[in-house]
């Protein structure tokens, strides 16, 4: 994993989870992410699971913290580019009522593959 | 059901870098018996959250092992056993209700056991307080080898 957390110009806070998504490596990356969040306190926050090829409940579990933590700053999230696979998760825990769930038309590439 | 075609034991301490080292191994022995992506993957998810749970919950605060033993029948079924020696569930049925979780502060999502349900075709969880936690999944695969050509 190169860069975890990005700002756009849009001050859109855009996390880029790790390819294996489990407890082990959503633990490792909580606390920047957190950090991050309270101190530029951005419009909304993203999580690109573009790279993710694996994800289990931590991943959601993460998410859910995040939530918590977002929507006391006033700060909705968009999980972007989950694959169906990931979106069925989310979909199991309830959290597509929480987040918004979009994909990237430039991400092609994930899609064909 | 009969004997195993092929059998897998092995045995880990309880790290979280072994999460994904469990998964490595079923995607192993499964390989083997040539399932689909998406078989694979839900045997690969299921297996996570078993692990995790004895990682996270079984030896809480602790350490101790996890074993993992993995059988594949003629039949094509693929049977994986995650037990740990951990706390133990008092109520299982509860624990495996969608979003209940004893530990939301750590961002545990509760769906732990939903998922594993879902993805595979029977989950059985035995559990003693004080004892430990077996957990077996039972998946199908679509492709009748069972065993290594």
């Amino acid at each position: 994993m190169n860069e975890l957390i990005k700002f756009t110009q849009e001050r859109e806070m855009i996390v880029f989870l790790p390819r294996e998504l489990d407890h082990h490596s959503a633990a490792s990356v909580r606390a920047e992410i957190d950090s991050a969040l309270f101190s530029k306190e951005p419009k909304a926050l993203v999580f690109d699971l573009s790279g993710v090829e694996f994800m289990d409940s931590s991943g959601l579990g993460l998410v859910l913290g995040r939530y918590a933590r977002a929507s006391v700053l006033g700060i909705p999230i968009i999980i972007r580019n989950p694959t169906p696979r990931q979106e069925r998760l989310f979909t199991m825990a309830q959290m597509h009522k929480m987040v918004k769930i979009e994909k990237e038309a430039k991400n092609d590439e994930k899609a064909a593959k | 059901m009969k004997k195993p075609q092929n059998e897998l034991r092995c045995t880990f301490v309880s790290n979280s870098c072994n999460e994904a080292l469990a998964r490595g191994i079923a995607t192993s022995f499964l390989i083997m018996l040539d399932p689909t992506a998406e078989e694979l993957a839900d045997v690969r998810c299921s297996v996570s959250e078993a692990v995790t749970n004895s990682i996270v919950h079984a030896y809480r605060g602790t350490s101790g092992e996890v074993a993992m033993i993995l059988r594949s029948y003629d039949d094509g079924t693929v049977k994986i056993t995650v037990s740990d020696r951990g706390c133990g569930i008092g109520d299982v049925e509860q624990a495996r209700a969608p979003l209940f979780t004893t530990a939301p502060d750590e961002d545990r999502s509760g769906m732990g056991f939903s998922i594993m349900e879902s993805l595979s075709d029977k989950l059985t969880v035995k559990s003693a307080l004080g004892k430990g936690t077996k957990v077996t999944i039972t998946k199908k695969l679509s492709s009748k080898k069972s065993s290594p050509t």
